[in-house]
């Protein structure tokens, strides 16, 4: 259970609503955003070969819970919270009939800086960067979020786009 | 980030950046308002040397976080040899400038990035073959194939690895300790 992940896996909901009306494939059927659970599936942390399948059926962007670290305050009942979420997103070019295309013609852009889709997604964690409502009850309470540790490795394939990075949450609570 | 102090306040930013190639860490620290070059200066120089020259330093402190999530990585996956990517520590530059101050540190073995972010189930392929000298006590299905200890193999099913996150994690762990100096 981690209401951080779900958060984040629900900011992206729009975005898989408005690239879905924007951008469509050579054979007219819209762009596909996928959202994955990535405690609870495997697939993307599959090797980028072995899911082509997979990824010529939409571009995945998973969520997973990483890390909660709690510091006590002082001597009060209160600690700072800090609970970290790895993003991966993972795309195939719209040449082996994925759903990545740097022109945007046959599919959506992967990290250009208007509008592709690595910049959509953070843009919807980014809007949200002050008193994000990601807590599990109501002990808890976040102040911001921040992005961190961002690696796009897209260069390592020929054919696949990869970007990861860190949602951090930050904030307080009541023991 | 410090408390602000009425008599003389003054910022410095920390920009921690992770790098993919080689896998490591930039660390940019500047001071952009100050009263004075010399008090920029000495703002600098006690952020060089929290960071990167006292004894028991922030920085060796954060390598010395990777490499303990790399030793419990590699024994909690069934006992990797890890000694290679731990020595392809390409050490720390520090690079003082007149307003700031960058300090970056890499691994530049190839198994340091693949760990990292995890691979999925893959082949092996020999070139024309992979051979393995093992103890027959304990792998008893190889050594009936191979009675005399040496196994001959085409190739080799490898399940993959988990993404062991040891240096992105020692990054937040930096980040910890700088935001309570």
């Amino acid at each position: 259970m981690s209401s951080e992940r779900d958060w984040v896996l629900e900011q992206f909901a729009d975005v898989a609503t408005t690239i879905a009306s924007e951008y469509t494939l050579e054979i007219g059927d819209p762009v596909e955003l996928r959202r994955v659970n990535r405690d609870e599936s495997r697939i993307l942390e599959q090797a980028v070969g072995s899911i082509r399948g997979e990824l010529q059926s939409a571009v995945f962007v998973g969520a997973t819970h990483v890390d909660t670290v709690r510091e006590p305050i002082g001597t009060e009942y209160d600690a700072e919270r800090e609970v970290v979420v790895g993003v991966r997103v993972t795309g195939l070019t719209s040449s082996k009939y994925g759903h990545i295309d740097p022109s945007g013609e046959q599919g959506i852009p992967f990290d250009d800086a208007n509008g592709g889709l690595v910049q959509r997604l953070k843009d919807a964690l980014w809007s949200e960067r002050t008193w994000p409502a990601a807590e599990p009850d109501e002990s808890v309470y976040y102040k911001n979020l921040e992005l961190q540790n961002e690696a796009n490795t897209s260069q390592q394939y020929a054919d696949f786009y990869r970007a990861d990075w860190d949602v951090v949450f930050s904030g307080y609570e009541k023991l | 980030m410090p408390d602000e102090n009425p008599a003389a306040t003054i910022t410095l930013d920390f920009s921690l950046e992770l790098q993919t190639d080689p896998l490591g860490a930039q660390l940019d620290v500047s001071v952009p308002d100050a009263a004075s070059d010399s008090a920029r200066q000495a703002f600098l120089d006690s952020a060089e040397s929290a960071l990167v020259g006292a004894q028991g330093n922030l920085i060796s402190q954060c390598v010395g976080e990777a490499h303990d999530q790399l030793a419990s990585y590699a024994s909690g996956q069934g006992g990797y040899v890890y000694d290679s990517v731990e020595e392809s520590f390409q050490g720390v530059e520090v690079d003082r400038g007149s307003t700031s101050l960058t300090v970056t540190w890499s691994w530049d073995h190839v198994a340091a990035s693949i760990w990292e972010f995890g691979a999925g189930p893959f082949t092996i392929d020999g070139d024309p073959l992979l051979v393995f000298v093992f103890d027959q006590g304990e792998y008893p299905g190889l050594a009936e194939a191979f009675p005399e200890g040496t196994a001959f193999l085409e190739s080799v099913d490898h399940p993959g690895f988990p993404e062991a996150r040891w240096v992105r994690d020692s990054l937040h762990w930096l980040r910890r300790e700088v935001s309570q100096a």
